[in-house]
This record gives structure tokens, sequence and C-alpha cells, in this order.
């Protein structure tokens, strides 16, 4: 695993607000009667204003680039998610929804350095899907190598025997599809700069964190594994709704067990609280809790990494 | 949206694979006998594409989310619920969305023997230099190819000529836009640009992309002999040449100004010797209610000429006019 990208020098400390209708939702009913149309792209500008300083990068969601990119602290490398609606995955395909109003070529022009594009993908499922889904991401990376864009690939994985993500029996298979998942998109062909994975265990369910379905030294095994499977490809952990502390200690324990990741993303873990926040006291008490709290929970994550 | 288009206009209905698929009704030929033609896109600049569906035009309209391009899958529906032993083509306005999910839908649908072949549009000579011009964005000349080849579909053209024919269309299709005002994009609720009241963004995208530079609102004379000199320098018609035109608004500009624009594009283009004719003028292709025009040309043969005249009946796509004496 490389810790050098064409475009990052040194460790990522990255923050990702780029979600969609789903932390709309979350907002509309954390203000409640107070709701406002602008409310979404609001939170966004506060988490880009009070974290894009202290990053090395953000990522933000296509509907709302344009409008969040002229506002990143200039230090902070530029992220653009490429789909339409990250959390709207209507087919049984779980196929991304692509965005019409962004092209990659005009990724450069805005600034972005690095696109993000996410999938959902089963590496039990059918292989005539899991090909389609190989030739979509293929198409994206070509199309980032002609743009001279780095791409970043986010697999999430998911099983269909298994379709309770916090079950036992899914903690215990998460090891594998994570692998399976990082070791397929690694491959060259995908024209992937960077991998962007889930921490490939479920800490409710190691030992010694949670109940005792998984040993400690399985845990370090599962995490080693994962990353060694990504060859040359470097990886950030993604915090995947875990909270703050979940996160922060997940980290830390993958680099006891010896997991050189180029860094992270985080969204949820560090501004998830804040939802309830700019719901009750509104935008500004929202950006001073993330000048300090939110800052602090940045800080933290790179320390556990460091 | 839907409900309403397909009760409102008898040219066209749901389809039977996907209700977010729009066929044909009234009139629909034979598939095994007419080559069939469709194309998918992201909703929110009506009444293109939905409002070409009928006779003499499209044959079917795959409709996504609001500016997001409709999955491969429900692409893939599309393909399958229209064509036939004739075959068909799926029209792709070239956008990295649509294009990366259209190629998808057709290799699928040719797994299954469907036959099906895929034809990329664009014409908007601000997104990349003449050298490029198959990186160029699809903007509203891509209209001159819905409806010539609809046209030629509907006469009987075979699928491979009418492949051929829709690529030699494209390769005479120049389109520029200028946008004066944003319009609130239905996503953000937020205004898709900003710009000085006393400036004009050129080449700006229909969803608001970055355009090739601003110029100081002038005369709209001046304004269209700057547009139609880069369109000429893009694409030259020799003098003595005849230039099919399309003047689309984007939503916020009235058919008086749009008149007063062609009629200002029609004398310019008479002063380099060159017949503006056939025009094509309304808000078509549109972005909520931006201010702004784009100008197409297309230099016609007779035959694209004829076909784009051709009469046809769909719920948006008007009777196009051309005299001689034009």
């Amino acid at each position: 695993m490389s810790l050098e990208t064409p475009v990052f020098e040194g460790p990522v400390y990255g923050v990702a607000v780029d979600q969609g209708s789903g932390l709309e939702a979350a907002i509309r009913e954390a203000r409640g009667a107070s709701a406002r149309e602008d409310d979404l792209l609001t939170f966004k500008r506060i988490v880009v204003e009070t974290l894009s300083p202290e990053a090395t990068t953000l990522l933000v969601d296509s509907t709302f680039g344009r409008e969040l990119l002229p506002s990143y602290d200039a230090a902070c490398t530029k992220m653009l998610a490429f789909e339409a609606d990250v959390y709207k995955i209507t087919d049984e395909e779980r196929i991304t929804a692509l965005p019409e109003n962004l092209e990659v070529s005009d990724f450069p022009g805005l600034g972005a350095k690095v696109l993000k594009f996410f999938l959902y993908y089963g590496p039990n499922d059918p292989a005539e899907l899991n090909q389609r889904k190989f030739d979509l991401v293929a198409d994206v990376g070509q199309r980032c190598r002609d743009a001279g864009v780095s791409f970043l690939f986010e697999p999430i994985v998911y099983d269909r025997d298994l379709p309770d993500g916090t079950s036992k029996e899914f903690a215990m298979a998460k090891p594998e599809l994570v692998r399976a998942a990082t070791k397929s998109f690694a491959d060259p062909r995908f024209g992937v700069d960077i991998l962007k994975v889930e921490i490939p265990v479920n800490f409710n369910y190691v030992d010694g964190v949670g109940s005792s379905v998984m040993t400690h030294a399985a845990a370090e095994e599962a995490f080693l594994a994962a990353a060694e499977a990504a060859g040359d490809i470097p990886l950030l952990y993604l915090s995947a709704g875990v909270t703050y502390e979940q996160f922060r200690d997940a980290l830390a324990f993958g680099k006891a067990a010896g997991v050189k990741a180029l860094g992270f993303m985080c969204g949820r873990a560090i501004w998830s609280d804040a939802i309830g926040i700019y719901g009750a006291s509104g935008p500004e008490a929202m950006a001073e809790w993330m000048q300090s709290t939110g800052r602090e929970r940045l800080s933290g994550l790179k320390a556990a990494i460091a | 949206m839907l409900d309403g288009f397909v009760s409102a206009y008898p040219q066209v209905k749901r389809g039977v694979l996907d209700p977010r698929v729009i066929v044909r009704d009234a009139n629909a030929k034979n598939p095994d006998e007419k080559v069939t033609l469709l194309i998918g896109n992201g909703s929110g600049h009506e009444p293109i594409a939905m409002g070409f569906v009928g006779q003499g035009l499209l044959d079917a309209n795959v409709v996504g989310d609001v500016f997001a391009a409709p999955s491969a899958d429900l692409i893939l529906d599309g393909i399958a619920e229209v064509t036939g032993k004739a075959g068909s083509i799926l029209l792709i306005s070239q956008h990295s969305g649509d294009m990366i999910n259209g190629r998808g839908a057709t290799m699928m649908a040719q797994d299954e023997g469907i036959k099906v072949l895929p034809l990329p549009m664009y014409d908007d000579i601000s997104a990349a230099p003449p050298e490029r011009k198959h990186d160029r964005r699809g903007a509203p000349g891509t209209m001159f190819i819905y409806k010539i080849l609809g046209a030629a579909a509907e006469a009987g053209m075979a699928l491979e000529p009418l492949f051929a024919l829709g690529e030699a269309v494209r390769d005479r299709i120049v389109t520029l836009a200028a946008a004066v005002s944003p319009g609130v994009s239905p996503l953000t609720g937020k205004p898709m640009f900003t710009l000085p009241e006393d400036e004009i963004f050129l080449g700006m995208g229909v969803h608001g992309e970055p355009g090739v530079g601003r110029v100081k609102v002038g005369p709209v004379k001046d304004l269209v002999r700057l547009m139609v000199d880069k369109l000429l320098a893009d694409r030259p018609i020799a003098k003595g040449g005849r230039a099919c035109v399309i003047i689309n608004g984007m939503g916020g500009t009235t058919m008086m100004e749009q008149l007063t624009i062609w009629n200002e594009t029609r004398a310019y283009l008479g002063e380099q010797g060159i017949a503006g004719i056939a025009p094509m003028i309304g808000s078509y292709v549109t972005t909520q209610e931006m201010g702004g025009f784009s100008i197409s040309l297309m230099e016609p043969t007779e035959e694209m000429l004829s076909l784009w005249c051709a009469p046809s009946d769909t719920p948006a796509f008007p009777n196009i006019q051309f005299s001689q004496e034009d």
C-alpha cells in the first residue's frame, strides 16, 4: 500500500459532507417548524467554513458543489462527488445514480482535484451484475484519467443473504467482504488512485469492546488482510455512520495492528451531533459548536492515526 | 409531472415495462418494420425530450429524476419497450452520466439480442475546441438530430443508413448559448450561478455549467453578431450557403425577445452571404426561469432540409416552415 498519491503529499485528514436527501430529512426533522428550504446548504456551508482550514481535503456533493467549493480554505484540497444523490439507491441492484448537471471534464475548471465515486458492491452478487458494476467504475476511472482528475473510489459492501448490516452474522462476514471489495477495485484496470474503504470490523462484536464474537487477534488480522488487499493503492478509512469515539478508536486499533493507511474521510462521526444543535439553536450555534467540538474531533482523529 | 403529461396529450402514454418510459401512442408503427428512436435524460428541461415523442420524431423518452441521468436499467426498459426487428437508435445527449448509463444500457440490450445502436450527440462549441468536438456537451442543436432522424425513420429508412445520417447531421451542427440571469435550481432552491447585472455568460450549459467567458451587456444585435461569428469560425459556411437555425429560449426569455434574436441572426447571416432558413424558435430546452438563449446552426443537405421540415405530430415540436423564397 502506498502512502503517496499524485494529489496528496503526506497523510490525509479528510472531512465529508456529501450526504443528500438523508441528511436533508434529518435536518428538517431537527428544525421542525423552523425548517427552511436552504437548511441543507447552510449546514454544509458551516461544515466547509469551520473544518476546511483544518482538513487536508473536504468532500462535497454534486448538487451543492458549485456553491460550496469557493468557500474552501485555500490549503484544503477540493474533492467533489460524482453522484446524483449518494443515498438515493432505489433499485434492487444498488447502482449509484449519476448526475446530469456535472461533467467529469468540469472538475478541473471547478478546482476539484479529486473525484469521489461511491457504489454498493456485493462480492457475492451474481457475476453478471458485478461485471456491470466493474464496467461502470472503469468508465468513471477512464474519464478521470482523460480529465486529469484523481479518482477516489468508495465501495460499500453488502450481502443479500445478510440484509441486517448491524447483525452478528454480518459482522462475522464483513472482514472478508471488505477484503474482497478492496482486492477487486485495487486492480489497475479501474484506474483508482485512492480507495475509500470501510473499517472491516464491527467493534460491537469484538472481545473487550463489545460482545465476544470476534477475538482481538482476529480483528487485527481482519484489518491487516483487508489493507494488504489494496496492494499499492492508498487507503482512506471512512466513518460510515459510527460515533466519533468508535471511529477514533477503530483508527487507533488499525494503526496498532500495523496498518499503514493514508488517512481517513470522516463525516457523520464529526458532525452528526451538530444536526441537533442546528435544529434546536440555529446556524450560529452550530458554527460555534463546529469551531470548538467539531475541530476537537478532527484533531482527535488525526492523533489516532498519526 | 408525468401524470399530467400523459393525460394532456393523446400522442403519448406510459410504458408497460416501466412507467417512467414515455412511449408513442397514436399512430405508432410496427417496430419490426420501422427503426425506433429513443433518448434517456434527466428531467427539468421540458418540453425536451418527452414533448418530442410522437409521429415523425421519437418513439420513447426515458425520464430520469431532476438533473440526474436515468439508470442503465431504466434505459434498457425503454429500449426493450420499443425495439423490434428493425432495430433502434439510442440518442444520447453527451453528458458524462448519460453517456455512462446509455452505453451500459446498450451493452445489456445487445447481450439480450436487441438490435440497438447508441448515437452520442454533441454540439456546444464552448465545451471543447473543434479538434476535440467529440468532447463537447449536448446542447439545443441536438434537436436537429431528433427531428431529421425521426422523419427519416418514419419514412422507412433502415438502421445503418439512419445511423450514418445521424453522424452526418451531428457533423454539421454548432451551438452557442448566452445566459443573462440564473434560474433557481429545483434541487438547491438557490440560483444556479451569479452574474453582475451588466454581464452575460457566453457558453453557459443547460445546467449552469461554466461558460467560455463573460461579456458586457450591450445591444442584442452586437451579442448575436459575436455569437454567430464564433459559430461560423468553428464551422464555416461558404458564401451562398444556407443555415437552418434554432433559437432556443432557456425558460425566462420571451418569444418577443427570441423573435428579435432570430431576426438579428438572419440579418447577420445574410451579411455573410448565408441564408438563415427554416427556423425553430421557442423555449424547448429550458432550465427553470433562466434568462438567456442559444443559437444553433446546421448547414443542411437537401435531404436534411426536407426531413427537418417534414410534418410531425408530437406534444411540443413545432412545424418547421421553409419556402424557396427564404
